[in-house]
């Protein structure tokens, strides 16, 4: 009995009061008046430093503590999927040649330490060994500016880039993944890890405290450039499960909750002061074909797989008719790209006869799928089936819980998303699909030759005509030779109470900036 | 004694092993870290050198082993997500989980005890009924639907308390109820039956029939015989007390040992889950070794019995 003796037991009860209130001297009221933020999401980021960080949930955060050097205009088109450019960190920028751009910095724009931003935290950003080069520290980095040759200073506000071969997607690039600014003297005295927990940016919110998988707390950065912020502070919360994020937003914890299904819309929508705010997503749910699958090898069966999907019954049954059915990898952010009057086909009879064609006889088609890694996959993947069965397949679902038990030996069937990460086929279906990707890396996909040239005379033409016809020739390969089968682009769900003035965009980027945040008096 | 306490020590130590063995052998066979964490849209460059940055590219058993040697030298291994040290992760958790899940032992024992020894002592009557009516609820209904319902009262419907998170001591009250709860009501139904067998005993009527008051019956000879089986599902309650709360921190979003747990799994963050399941694995093996010297204590037959075994 004197293990566990009234002395331990007083200590342990006084721990508790102690463990409870030490985490939040941060939440203390101020005489700010402006409100705080409460965002309460799935996941946090286990880092902030922005380029290692390009997940949904990473950056959701990094957004508000980072600036581009060019703005990605989402919210200047009605659906939040706007791609023109605006000035942003960076006032002009100009073409010298197909390779070359200079770009003026916007004078007096500070970073959360104090700093100037100038051209050397420019340099810094961009120099070769951080995003690109031969062992960058940051490998996701070169996905985006490997095609960099250098980056210098001209003067301290003006910086000149250069590729190694014409880049017509430089400036998308810099407004877009991986490109946020850093502060040089900070990362050169802390190192990558060092920054990663303590960055310095020059976006609107700075970092206050972040708990790991707990909550990350910003506060707002007055001498922000763009003028003060409009929230007190900003609180990233993880919130795992959905019953908690809802019920949360309704009892008024949380301001803004995210990653809500389709079916909790009504929910949200009953309540006095919350509402549902969705957004169609740059990214598409698809189907994939596995060529070293059984069955699957045959074109004509990938063929009539596609053939037999009715998206627009996937579309009304499971997403309330709100999410879209794209033409194909094709979509209206691509501008003068996006190529008119394309269209996914269903149907069910050409699929029958490509079936009996490719002497089809019954063999069994299993469709690999996680439970909950996409929203709405497993309801999705049982009516396919049943879609599937209608025209005689014997097909199945079958759950698995992570993308390699999906990818294992004897795939045949399984899923992934697309995201249009720059507004071009180069942006989204080349790295996707390209020469680049698991798909053609591992296999899976060998029947490229066509869609493999055509992207490779894609990369090196600057002229939009060519250009275009180029995109055509890439799209009518993927098409035919069928590794896989777009089903729709998804919507992105927010809890919002009604109070919080804010546009969600096609991305996970969540702009609080101030022109994109504010707050309603209640009643 | 001493080769009892090494013997036991060396039986926990091969547990240890085994746990950790089986661990790493079921989650590096069924999921690979780096699509865990850098996720399927991750450039196949970035999956390489991510692996060659942990070693995931080694044969499995050379992983393995130099994982064991590791653990040998009492280094734990490094977070794969973050790159922070696992045990600096796991320790600076254990707090957030204790305050939990010691106010809900307490919650358990004084709750479980008092209410199993009253309904004992009036078997049959109404109240005994009520108390087991509500211990079998307690322990039949699953401490996340015990603790949605919870949340759907006091949070959304009445607005008492708040539904997740850690920001106050009120943060805390929905969690430990819903732990406490449950606890509360498995001990109730063992006291219960443990005083009952205890009070049907020929040693009892004997007590009684020599004139002892029933108070003093009950009290010298019926609560400590009762104690040992109450005893024993205690101390599996203090082997809890690190990792039982894996699904309340869940639901109520409590950033304790359980919530990283679910996450470095999800993740096939093997430092990460191995050191927890090392921590878990210890301090049930000290709960066990607190309870065999508590029966020694509490059974003087048990204690003579150990002093002959070690001759």
């Amino acid at each position: 009995m004197t293990l566990l003796n009234r002395r331990h037991f007083m200590q342990g009860a006084v721990a508790v009061p102690l463990v409870l209130n030490t985490d939040f001297a941060f939440a203390q009221a101020s005489a700010d008046k402006r409100p705080p933020l409460v965002v309460a999401v799935a996941g946090l980021p286990a880092t902030l430093e922005p380029a290692r960080e390009l997940s949904n949930v990473g950056t959701r955060v990094t957004y508000s503590m980072f600036d581009t050097l060019i703005r990605r205009d989402f919210l200047g088109t009605p659906d939040g999927g706007g791609s023109e450019l605006k000035p942003h960190l960076a006032t002009s920028w100009e073409r010298k040649s197909p390779k070359e751009l200079i770009v003026t910095l916007r004078p007096g724009v500070k970073f959360h330490n104090g700093d100037e931003m100038t051209a050397d935290d420019v340099v810094y950003t961009f120099r070769d060994g951080r995003l690109r080069g031969a062992k960058p520290e940051i490998p996701e980095g070169r996905a985006y500016f490997g095609t960099l040759d250098t980056v210098e200073a001209i003067d301290k506000y003006t910086v000149r880039f250069t590729t190694k071969a014409p880049d017509v997607l430089l400036e998308q690039r810099l407004a877009s993944w991986a490109s946020w600014i850093v502060n040089k003297r900070h990362y050169e005295s802390v190192g990558i890890d060092g920054f990663s927990r303590a960055p310095v940016g020059t976006g609107p919110y700075k970092l206050a405290r972040m708990v790991a998988n707990d909550f990350i707390a910003l506060d707002a950065f007055d001498d922000y450039w763009m003028g003060k912020p409009s929230a007190r502070s900003v609180t990233f919360r993880a919130i795992p499960e959905l019953a908690a994020r809802v019920a949360g937003l309704i009892s008024g914890e949380y301001d803004l909750i995210t990653n809500i299904p389709p079916d909790q819309i009504s929910l949200l929508e009953g309540q006095k002061d919350v509402e549902a705010r969705s957004v169609v997503l740059a990214n598409v749910h698809l189907l994939t074909f596995d060529e070293l699958g059984p069955l699957t090898k045959d074109k004509r069966i990938r063929q009539a797989l596609s053939l037999s999907i009715d998206r627009r019954k996937l579309v009304d049954t499971l997403w309330l008719g709100k999410a879209v059915i794209p033409d194909s990898h094709n979509y209206p952010e691509y501008g003068q790209m996006f190529l008119e009057g394309r269209k996914i086909a269903f149907d069910p009879a050409k699929a029958r006869a490509l079936l009996k064609e490719a002497g089809y006889a019954g063999e069994p088609v299993v469709y690999r799928t996680m439970p909950n890694y996409y929203t709405n996959a497993l309801d999705a993947a049982q009516i396919i089936v049943e879609m599937w069965k209608e025209v005689g397949i014997n097909a199945s679902v079958q759950v698995v819980e992570n993308f390699n038990q999906m990818r294992a030996a004897g795939q045949q069937v399984g899923n992934n998303s697309n995201s249009t990460r720059l507004p071009d086929p180069l942006g989204a279906l080349w790295v996707s699909w390209g020469p680049d990707s698991e798909f053609q890396k591992k296999k899976n996909w060998t029947t490229t030759t066509a869609f493999n040239e055509a992207g490779r005379a894609l990369e090196a033409e600057t002229d939009p005509a060519k250009r275009k016809e180029l995109f055509k020739t890439m799209l009518d390969a993927w098409d035919d030779e069928a590794p896989g089968a777009i089903l729709y682009r998804p919507l992105e769900i927010y809890g919002v109470k009604k109070s919080v003035k804010w546009r969600p965009t096609t991305f996970y980027f969540m702009d609080l900036r101030p022109d994109n945040l504010r707050f309603d008096q209640l009643p | 004694m001493v080769y009892f306490i090494l013997s036991r020590i060396a039986r926990a130590v091969i547990t240890v092993a085994l746990v950790v063995t089986f661990a790493f052998v079921v989650l590096r066979l069924s999921g690979d870290p780096a699509l865990m964490i850098m996720g399927p849209e991750a450039p196949p460059e970035v999956l390489a050198a991510f692996r060659s940055a942990w070693g995931l590219d080694l044969p499995i058993w050379q992983q393995y082993f130099s994982y064991f040697g590791a653990i040998a030298q009492g280094e734990l291994g490094r977070s794969m997500r973050d790159g922070r040290p696992a045990i600096e992760l796991v320790l600076e958790r254990i707090p957030s989980t204790l305050a939990l899940t010691l106010p809900a032992l307490a919650m358990k024992v004084g709750i479980g005890l008092p209410a199993g020894i009253y309904a004992a002592l009036h078997r049959g009557g109404p109240i005994d009924r009520l108390v087991m009516t509500l211990a079998v609820a307690g322990f039949t209904v699953p401490s996340f639907v015990l603790g949605l319902v919870l949340v759907l009262v006091f949070s959304v419907m009445l607005g008492w308390l708040p539904s997740g998170g850690q920001d106050s001591w009120r943060h805390a009250i929905l969690p430990v109820l819903t732990l406490g709860i449950g606890g509360a009501a498995i001990l109730a139904r063992f006291t219960r039956s443990a005083m009952l067998e205890v009070l049907g005993q020929p040693y009892m009527r004997t007590a009684l029939a020599k004139g002892v008051p029933w108070h003093v019956a009950i009290r010298s000879h019926a609560l400590p015989n009762a104690a040992i089986p109450t005893v024993t599902i205690i101390g599996f309650m203090v082997g809890t007390l690190i990792a039982g709360a894996v699904v309340v921190e869940s639901v109520f979003s409590w950033p304790g040992v359980g919530r990283l747990l679910v996450v470095a799994v999800a993740n096939r963050d093997l430092a990460v889950v191995q050191c927890i399941l090392l921590l878990v694995a210890a301090t049930m093996v000290a709960s066990n070794l607190l309870v065999d010297f508590l029966y020694g204590y509490l059974d003087p037959r048990l204690r003579t019995g150990a002093r002959a075994g070690a001759h």
